[in-house]
C-alpha cells in the first residue's frame, strides 16, 4: 500500500478512535494530530512488515556514566633486604580500568611468582621439564634459572616432601634449601608449605625465623593453622597468605581473626582458592570479583591483595596429556602453556594481584600483557593497523 | 546497577487468575521465573490472546527487556544471538549469551573456500556434556572485487548454515553482497561516520543487524543516535581493537564503558553488543618470527575480551585445524565465564555400576563435582572396565580442593561407604582413591577399615593402572596381615 493511501487511512481511523489519543496523552489536540500522525504511519507499516521510515540526520550525543569506587585495596610488599622489592596492591579502582582518571589509576600490575618444588616426584608435565631440564634436581640452581633465564621477580619455594605422605622429610633440609635459594637470588622468595598442619607448623617456626631480616611470605595460613602460623608472621615480621577454600565468607573471618592475631593491615594477602581452568575456575573467578568490587567499595575486611596458585592450570588434561592421547586438542606445547596463560589472566582481570605460575612461557605472556595496560595511551592510534583487518592479507 | 523489575512488577501486570496454562501453579510463580529468564512472556496465554491486554504485554515487554539489547545474526538452527545481558558481572545475575566466536575467512581462496567452510561449520568439541562451537563466519572482502565477494558470501551461505559478518569498509561492495544473501540475515561490518547514511538505510529498508564503528567513543554514540534515527533496529558496536603498550587499554576501556554506560547507566546509545576483532593483530603488528607466539598474542586478546562478557569476537587464528589448541582453550574459557553462577554443578553422591562388576571388580572413589565425576565416568565406561564409582559428596568440590579443604576426607569417603554399603558388593575391602588424594590413604584406611590402593592422578590412567596394578587377593592378603 502506498503511503500517501496508509496515511489517508490512518488519518480516517485516527477520526473515528479519538478517544485513544485523548486517554493516552496530555496534549492539545492540534498538536497531538500533528506528531502523532507519522508515529503511527511507522507502526502501522511496522506491524504489516515494513521498515518504518527514519530520518538521515547526524545527531550527537556524548558517552556517559557514574561510577564510584571509594575504596582502596592495601599495599604489600615483598622485601630482600639486599636485592629487590616487589609490591602488589593499593588499587583504587577495578583491574586495569584507566577510565577514570589518573588519579585513581592502579599503581602495580600484578606480580609473577615462579614455583619451585623441593621434590619433582610428582612429575612436572613435560613441557616444563623441558624449559628446565637439569636444574629440577636442585631447587636453589632451579630458582637461579628462573631468575637469570626467566625474568622471575619472585619465587616461591614448595616444601611437599615434608609431608609424611610424600617422603617424611625433616624440617631442616627445607630450611637448608631456603637459605640456599636466597643466597642464589636477590629476589623475594614465598615459603610454601606441604598441606599436612603438623610438618606446616614445623616448617614455618623453623624458616620464619631464620629469615627475619627479609620481608617475605608464609604460605600459607589455613584453618588447620592460622592460630599458630600468624603469629609467627606477625614476631618475625613477614607477610602472610591466608588461605580459604571458595568461601568469602569464611575469608573474611580468617582476616579478622588476623587482624586480632596482630597481623598489620599490610601484611595481609588473601587465597580464596585458585580452581582450574575448565574445571571449576569460574568459582574462583566470581569470588575475587566479588571480593575486589567489596574491598574497592569500601569493605574494609575484604580490601587485601589476592594471590592465587595458577600452576593448578596443569592439573586439567587438557594441558598436561600428551597428543598421542588426545589428537583432537592440537599439540600440547602450545595448548598446555596457554591453559595456565588465560586460568591467570582472566583472573587478574577480576582482582588476581600474584600469580604463583609454573612454566615460564606462561609467565612470561602474563607479565607481557598485563604490564601493557600500565602504559601510557598512545597519542596516536593505529587506525589503519585496526581497519585493514578487514581487507588486508593476514599471514599464515 | 539500573533498576530491575521485581516479580511484584511483573505480578501487577499479569492476569492474576493463576489458570495454570503456562504450567506454573500462580501467576506470582510465573512472574519470578520471567526475571530469571527461564520462560518468556509468550508462554502466558491470557496477555497474548486476549486483546484487552496488549497495552499490558506491551508494558511487560518494556519492563523485561534487558539493558543491553539482543542482536540476531543469521537465520535457523545455528542463528547466533549476542548482547542481551543484564548485568556487568557474571555472579550479579548470570551471563545470557556467550561471545560469538566468528573466524574470518578471505573470499579469494579460490578452491579453498569450500573446505574451509566445510572444516568451520562442523568444528567442535565435546566438554562436560556440552558441545562447544564457533558461532559463523566473518567473510572478508579481500579480493577489492564486488564479483568475488558476493560470490564467496552465495558459496558459503549454499555450503553453511552458519551466520555471516559480511567485512568491508567500501559500501557499495558491501550492499551489493548483503543484497545478494539478504535473506541469511548477515550482519553488515561497518558503517562508519562516512558511510551511515547508505548502510543505514539499506540495514533499515531490509531489517538488517549492522556494525557501527568509530575508535573515538562520542562519535561511536553519535552514530548509534543516528542510525537509530533512521530506523536501524540492531545494532552492533565497535569501539576498535588495537594492541600494543597503552593502546591495549584504551581498547578495554572502551567496551568497559561501553557495556557500563548499557547496563549500569541505562545509556539509549551504548545499549547494544559490543564486538572485539582479535584478529587486527594480523595488521598491526609486525609478526616475524616464531608463528606461534603471534598466535598467541590473539588467543590471549580473545581470552581478555571474553572474560569481559565482549558480545562477540572476530578471530584468525583457528580458521585452521592445526590451530584447534586456541579454539579449545577460549571455548573452555567461554564455557565456565558463561556457567550459570546460579547452579552449583555436582553430582549426585552414590555407588554406581559401570559395566558388568563381578565380587572381585575394583571400586573407584571420586567427588560429587560434576566435572570430576564425569571425566572419570567416561573414561572407566571408554577402557571397558567393570567395576563400582563411588561418588562423594563433596559439597561438590572437585578433589584437590576438596583434599585441601578437608570435604574430601577419610570421614566422608567412611560415611559413603557405609551409607551405600560399598563393600557388600564386592568380596573385598579395597578402595581406589585419586591421586591427588594420596595423602588421605592413612585416616581412610582406619575410618573405613579398609585396604587403600592410590590410583593414578588423573582418571585417563585407570585403564593401564587396572591392567597393571589391579591384584585384589595380594590386597586382601597385606590388608589381612595388618589385622593380626
Ligand atoms: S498463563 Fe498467565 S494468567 Fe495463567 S497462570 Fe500463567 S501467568 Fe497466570
Amino acid at each position: 500500500m502506498p503511503f500517501e493511501e496508509l496515511s489517508k487511512k490512518l488519518a480516517q481511523l485516527m477520526k473515528d478512535t479519538q478517544e485513544i489519543e485523548l486517554k493516552d496523552v496530555d496534549l492539545v489536540a492540534e498538536y497531538l494530530e500533528f506528531e502523532m500522525l507519522p508515529q503511527m504511519i511507522a507502526s502501522a507499516a511496522q506491524a504489516m512488515g515494513m521498515p518504518a521510515p527514519g530520518v538521515a540526520q547526524w545527531t550527537p550525543a556524548k558517552l556517559k556514566f557514574d561510577i564510584n569506587f571509594p575504596g582502596e585495596i592495601e599495599t604489600i610488599q615483598f622485601i630482600r633486604s639486599k636485592g629487590k622489592t616487589v609490591t602488589i596492591g593499593g588499587e583504587k579502582s577495578p583491574p586495569f580500568y584507566n577510565f577514570l582518571g589518573l588519579e585513581k589509576r592502579n599503581p602495580n600490575p600484578p606480580a609473577v611468582t615462579y614455583d619451585v618444588f623441593d621434590t619433582i616426584a610428582f612429575s612436572p608435565p613435560k613441557p616444563i621439564k623441558e624449559q628446565y631440564g637439569d636444574v629440577l634436581k636442585s631447587p636453589p640452581e632451579w630458582a637461579k634459572f628462573a631468575v637469570d633465564k626467566f625474568g622471575a621477580d619472585l619465587i616461591t619455594f614448595h616444601s611437599l616432601s615434608i609431608d609424611p605422605g610424600m617422603g617424611d622429610a625433616p624440617v631442616s633440609k627445607s630450611v637448608k634449601f631456603l637459605e640456599d635459594i636466597l643466597q642464589a637470588v636477590n629476589v623475594p622468595v614465598i615459603i610454601g608449605c606441604s598441606g599436612n598442619k603438623k610438618k606446616d607448623i614445623e616448617l614455618f617456626e623453623k624458616t620464619a625465623p631464620a629469615t627475619e631480616s627479609e620481608v617475605l611470605m608464609l604460605s600459607a595460613a589455613d584453618k588447620a593453622t592460622w592460630e599458630e602460623v600468624i603469629p609467627l608472621a606477625v614476631k618475625y615480621d613477614h607477610n602472610c597468605l591466608l588461605w580459604t577454600s571458595l568461601d568469602l565468607n569464611n575469608q573474611i573471618k580468617m582476616n579478622k581473626d588476623a587482624i586480632e592475631l596482630g597481623l598489620p593491615r599490610n601484611r595481609i594477602v588473601m587465597d580464596p582458592t585458585c580452581a582450574t581452568l575448565g574445571y571449576g575456575m569460574e568459582y574462583s573467578f566470581s569470588i575475587y570479583q566479588r571480593m575486589r568490587m567489596a574491598g574497592l567499595l569500601g569493605e574494609k575486611d575484604l580490601a587485601y591483595p589476592i594471590s592465587g596458585g595458577t600452576t593448578n592450570a596443569w592439573g586439567a588434561r587438557e594441558a598436561w596429556m600428551s597428543e598421542k592421547m588426545a589428537p583432537e586438542w592440537g599439540l600440547r606445547e602450545y595448548r598446555g602453556p596457554m591453559w595456565e596463560i588465560l586460568n591467570a589472566l582472566s583472573l587478574t582481570l577480576v582482582g588476581l594481584d600474584l600469580a604463583m605460575m609454573f612454566h615460564p612461557v606462561a609467565a612470561k605472556n602474563v607479565k607481557d600483557i598485563t604490564a601493557q595496560f600500565f602504559k601510557e595511551v598512545p597519542k596516536e592510534l593505529n587506525e589503519k593497523g585496526y581497519y585493514d583487518w578487514a581487507s588486508a592479507n593476514l599471514k599464515r | 546497577m539500573g533498576k530491575r523489575a521485581s516479580p511484584l512488577d511483573i505480578y501487577a501486570l499479569l492476569d492474576k487468575s493463576n489458570c495454570k496454562d503456562c504450567g506454573y501453579d500462580t501467576c506470582m510463580a510465573f512472574a519470578t521465573d520471567i526475571l530469571e529468564r527461564k520462560i518468556t512472556l509468550d508462554d502466558c496465554t491470557h496477555l497474548n490472546q486476549d486483546p484487552k491486554q496488549a497495552k499490558k504485554l506491551a508494558k511487560l515487554r518494556e519492563l523485561t527487556s534487558p539493558p543491553q539489547k539482543p542482536v540476531i545474526i543469521g537465520v535457523g538452527d545455528r542463528k547466533c544471538i549476542v548482547g542481551g545481558e543484564e548485568v556487568l558481572m557474571r555472579h550479579q545475575l548470570t551471563f545470557y549469551n556467550k561471545a560469538g566466536i566468528f573466524i574470518e575467512v578471505p573470499d579469494d581462496m579460490g578452491a579453498d573456500l569450500e573446505n574451509t567452510i566445510k572444516y568451520l561449520n562442523d568444528v567442535k568439541i565435546e566438554r562436560m556434556g556440552d558441545t562447544l562451537t564457533i558461532e559463523g563466519i566473518a567473510l572478508r572482502c579481500v579480493s577489492g572485487d564486488v564479483e568475488t565477494f558476493k560470490a564467496a558470501a552465495k558459496k558459503i551461505t549454499g555450503i553453511s548454515g552458519l551466520p555471516i559478518i559480511l567485512c568491508c569498509l567500501n559500501p557499495d561492495i558491501l550492499l551489493t553482497a548483503a543484497g545478494e544473501i539478504k535473506e541469511k540475515k548477515p550482519l553488515l561490518y561497518a558503517a562508519t561516520k562516512e558511510t551511515w547514511e547508505k548502510i543505514g538505510t539499506f540495514a533499515a529498508q531490509n531489517s538488517l543487524p549492522v556494525v557501527i564503528t568509530s575508535p573515538n567513543m562520542d562519535e561511536l554514540i553519535s552514530l548509534s543516535a543516528t542510525m537509530q534515527k533512521l530506523g536501524v533496529k540492531e545494532i552492533v558496536l565497535d569501539p576498535g581493537t588495537f594492541y600494543g603498550p597503552g593502546s591495549i587499554s584504551k581498547t578495554y576501556d572502551d567496551i568497559m564503558r561501553l557495556r557500563t554506560a548499557a547496563i549500569d547507566n541505562d545509556d539509549p546509545n551504548a545499549c547494544w553488543p559490543v564486538m572485539g576483532v582479535p584478529a587486527s593483530y594480523w595488521t598491526q603488528v609486525d609478526t616475524n618470527g616464531d608463528v606461534v607466539m603471534h598466535q598467541y598474542q590473539e588467543v590471549i586478546m580473545a581470552a581478555i575480551m571474553i572474560a569481559i562478557d565482549t558480545s562477540l569476537i572476530i578471530l584468525h587464528t583457528g580458521q585452521k585445524k592445526d590451530e584447534i589448541w586456541g579454539l579449545l582453550a577460549l571455548m573452555t574459557l567461554r564455557q565456565s565465564i558463561f556457567a550459570d553462577p546460579r547452579i552449583y554443578p555436582t553430582a549426585e553422591p552414590g555407588c554406581f555400576k559401570i559395566g558388568e562388576p563381578g565380587p572381585d571388580a575394583p571400586i573407584f572413589v571420586t567427588s560429587n563435582y560434576r566435572m570430576t565425576k564425569i571425566p572419570v565416568e567416561q573414561d572407566l565406561q571408554g577402557g571397558n572396565i567393570d567395576c563400582w564409582l563411588l561418588v562423594v559428596d563433596s559439597e561438590g568440590i572437585g578433589i584437590e580442593s576438596a583434599v585441601a579443604g578437608g570435604q574430601f576426607n577419610g570421614g566422608s569417603i567412611a560415611e559413603a561407604v557405609n551409607e551405600f554399603k560399598v563393600f557388600e558388593k564386592v568380596n573385598h575391602r579395597i578402595l581406589i582413591i585419586p591421586g591427588m588424594a594420596a595423602r588421605i590413604s592413612g585416616t581412610l584406611e582406619d575410618e573405613a577399615n579398609c585396604y587403600v590402593l592410590v590410583g593414578p592422578r588423573d582418571s585417563s590412567g585407570i585403564p593401564k593402572f587396572v591392567e597393571e596394578l589391579w591384584t585384589p587377593d595380594k590386597y586382601m592378603a597385606e590388608f589381612a596381615e595388618r589385622g593380626d
